[in-house]
C-alpha cells in the first residue's frame, strides 16, 4: 500500500471517528450529569439523520438552514425527554437499572416510529459539499471530509467555550459534580440536567446528519453507531471530554484500517476486540476522568 | 432576622427535629451546639429549603420560608455553607465563587464581591485559577465561606466550619467569621466544638436528640460546664 493510500485511509477513519466522537461526547455529558446511560442515544442520532433528510432533501432547504433546524428540533426533543422521562425517574430515586431498561424500550419505540414515518428503504441525500475529490499534496480528499473536520472542530471549541465561559455552562458542570451544593447556590438541578440532554441529543443529531451522506439511512442504523460511540467513551475514559474525542478517533481509524488491510466483514468484531483489550489493560480508559476533566 | 417556631422535620417515620424554637437576631452570631446526630445539619437544611418541614414555621425577615424552594430562599439572602465544605472540586476557585453569585448574576457585582472575598481571604486570590479539589482542607473551607458570601447574604449559616481542620487553621477561620459578622452579616453557626463556638458567639442553643435542651447568652452556657459535658461529652 502506498503512503498516499494510507493517508487517505487515515483521513477517512478520522472522519468516521469524529462522527462517533460527537455521539460519545453526548454520552459522557449525560453520564456526568446523571450517572446514567441513554440506550436510545443511537436512535436519536438516526432521527437526526432523517430530520435532515426531510429538511434538506424533501423540503429542499439550504444546507445551513436544514442543519440548524435539525439541531434545534432534536435538542428540544432531548430536553423534553429529560423533562418527561429521565428527570422524574431520577428524582424519584428509581433504581438505575429500571431507568436504563426504560431507555432500551424507548429505543425500540423510536426505531419503529422511524420505520412508520420514513419507511424501511435505505435513503440518503446528495452530499452538500460535492463529490469531486480535491487534491492536496498529491492526496485526493473528498470535500465533505474536510468540512466534517471543520464542523466538528468548531463544535468542540464552541462547546468548551460554553461549558467554561458562561455561567450556565459552569452551573452545568457544578451540578455534575455536587448537585446538592449547586442547588444551595440557587441552581435548578432539573433545568441543568435537561440542558445536558438538550446538548447531548443535539450532538447525536449532528452525528446523524453528518453520517447520512456516508452511510445511507435505515431505521436501525443507530444501534451499531451507538455501540461504537459507547466503545469510544469507554476507551477514552467515561466522563472525559478529551477521552470522547480521542476514543472516537481511535475507533474510526482502527475500523477503516482493519476493513481495508484485513477483512471488512469482521470490522465490527475487531472494534469490540479493541475495546476488550483496552478494558483489560486500562479499565478506566485513556483519560481516566479525574475531577478536572469532568464536563 | 430568623425565627424558627415549633419546627418538626423528619426523613422517614420518626421526626429528627421535634418542635424546636430558635431565634437569630440581626447582627448577631448565634451558635447551635449539639453532639453528632443531634439534628444540627437537619435544622440548617430545613432553613435553606433542602428539606420540607412536617410542621412548624420558619420566618426570615418576618416572611415564612417553610417549604419554599432553595433558589427562592437563597435569593432572599440566606446562604448555607454546608457541612464538609462541598466546594465544586473540578471548578477553579474563581468558578466556584461565580457559582456563589449564580442566583443574581451581574458581572459588575460579581467582580466587586469577589474583590471583597479576596480581601478577606487573600489565599484564595493566589489560588484563583486552581481547581478547588486540589486545595487543602483549610483553603476549601475559606472557599466555601467565600462562595457563601458572593450573593451578599443577610444571614450566613455555617455548618461545622472547623470539621477536620488543624487547630491553627481553625483559629484563622474563626477570626474571619467574627470579621464577617462585624461587617454586618448575621451568622448562624453550627459546631460540636463548644469552646471554639462560644468564643465567637453572642447566644447559643444546645440541641440534644432533636430538642433544644438549653439556651442562653454565651457566658451563661459557658459557665454551665456540667451540662455542656452531659450534652456534648468529652472535655469542655
Ligand atoms: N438523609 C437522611 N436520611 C435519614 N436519616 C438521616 C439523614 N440525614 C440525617 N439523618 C438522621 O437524622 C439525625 C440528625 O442528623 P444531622 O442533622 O445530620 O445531625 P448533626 O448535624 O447534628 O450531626 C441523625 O440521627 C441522622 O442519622
Ligand atoms: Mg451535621
Amino acid at each position: 500500500m502506498s503512503l498516499v493510500t494510507f493517508v487517505q485511509l487515515i483521513i477517512q477513519g478520522l472522519n468516521m471517528g469524529l462522527i462517533y466522537a460527537l455521539a460519545a461526547l453526548g454520552i459522557s455529558l449525560i453520564w456526568n450529569a446523571t450517572s446514567l446511560f441513554n440506550f436510545s442515544q443511537g436512535d436519536l442520532l438516526t432521527i437526526g439523520g432523517y430530520v435532515m433528510l426531510t429538511a434538506f432533501s424533501y423540503l429542499a432547504l439550504p444546507y445551513p438552514v436544514a442543519f440548524l433546524i435539525t439541531v434545534v428540533v432534536m435538542g428540544v426533543a432531548g430536553y423534553m425527554l429529560s423533562k418527561g422521562y429521565f428527570y422524574p425517574m431520577f428524582k424519584q430515586n428509581f433504581n438505575p437499572q429500571i431507568i436504563l431498561i426504560g431507555t432500551v424500550a424507548l429505543s425500540i419505540f423510536v426505531r419503529n416510529g422511524i420505520l412508520l414515518t420514513w419507511g424501511p428503504d435505505a435513503q440518503t441525500y446528495a452530499n452538500p459539499f460535492g463529490s469531486k475529490a480535491v487534491e492536496i499534496l498529491g492526496v485526493n480528499i473528498m470535500p465533505h471530509y474536510i468540512w466534517n473536520v471543520v464542523i466538528v472542530a468548531v463544535l468542540v471549541v464552541a462547546l468548551q467555550m460554553f461549558l467554561r465561559g458562561t455561567v450556565i455552562g459552569i452551573a452545568m458542570r457544578a451540578v455534575a459534580q455536587k448537585p446538592v451544593a449547586a442547588s444551595l447556590m440557587g441552581v435548578k438541578v432539573e433545568q441543568m440536567v435537561s440542558m445536558t440532554f438538550l446538548l447531548s441529543t443535539g450532538l447525536a443529531a449532528i452525528s446523524g446528519l453528518l453520517v447520512a451522506p456516508i452511510i445511507p439511512l435505515i431505521p436501525e442504523m443507530g444501534g451499531l453507531l451507538a455501540i461504537k460511540a459507547f466503545a469510544a467513551v469507554l476507551i477514552g475514559g467515561l466522563g472525559s471530554f478529551a477521552g470522547a474525542l480521542v476514543g472516537g478517533v481511535i475507533i474510526g481509524i482502527a475500523e477503516v484500517l482493519f476493513a481495508t488491510l484485513v477483512v471488512s466483514t469482521y470490522k465490527d468484531v475487531f472494534i469490540f476486540a479493541v475495546l476488550i483489550l483496552f478494558l483489560l489493560i486500562r479499565p478506566g480508559g485513556i483519560f481516566k476522568a479525574d475531577i478536572s476533566e469532568k464536563v | 432576622m430568623l425565627k424558627i417556631d415549633k419546627l418538626v422535620v423528619s426523613y422517614g417515620v420518626a421526626p429528627v427535629l421535634r418542635e424546636i424554637n430558635m431565634a437569630v437576631p440581626q447582627g448577631k452570631i448565634v451558635t447551635l451546639l449539639g453532639a453528632n446526630g443531634a439534628g444540627k445539619s437537619t435544622t440548617l437544611k430545613a432553613v435553606s429549603g433542602l428539606l420540607k418541614p412536617l410542621s412548624g414555621d420558619i420566618l426570615f425577615c418576618k416572611e415564612s420560608i417553610s417549604g419554599v424552594s432553595p433558589e427562592k430562599i437563597v435569593k432572599m439572602g440566606v446562604s448555607h455553607v454546608p457541612e464538609g465544605r462541598q466546594v465544586f472540586p473540578g471548578l477553579t476557585v474563581e468558578e466556584n465563587l461565580k457559582m456563589g453569585a449564580y442566583i443574581n448574576y451581574k458581572p459588575k457585582m460579581v467582580a466587586e464581591k469577589m474583590a471583597m472575598v479576596f480581601d478577606l481571604f487573600p489565599r484564595l486570590k493566589e489560588r484563583i485559577k486552581q481547581l478547588a479539589g486540589t486545595m487543602s482542607g483549610g483553603e476549601q473551607q475559606m472557599l466555601a465561606i467565600g462562595r457563601g458570601l458572593m450573593n451578599d447574604p443577610k444571614l450566613l449559616m455555617l455548618d461545622e466550619p472547623s470539621l477536620g481542620l488543624a487547630p491553627i487553621i481553625i483559629d484563622g477561620i474563626f477570626d474571619k467569621i467574627k470579621e464577617i459578622n462585624s461587617l454586618g452579616t448575621t451568622i448562624l453557626l453550627i459546631e460540636q466544638n463548644a469552646n471554639l463556638a462560644l468564643s465567637v458567639s453572642d447566644y447559643a442553643y444546645m440541641l440534644s436528640v432533636g430538642k433544644i435542651a438549653m439556651e442562653g447568652d454565651t457566658g451563661e452556657i459557658r459557665d454551665n460546664k456540667n451540662l455542656l459535658e452531659v450534652y456534648l461529652g468529652g472535655d469542655h
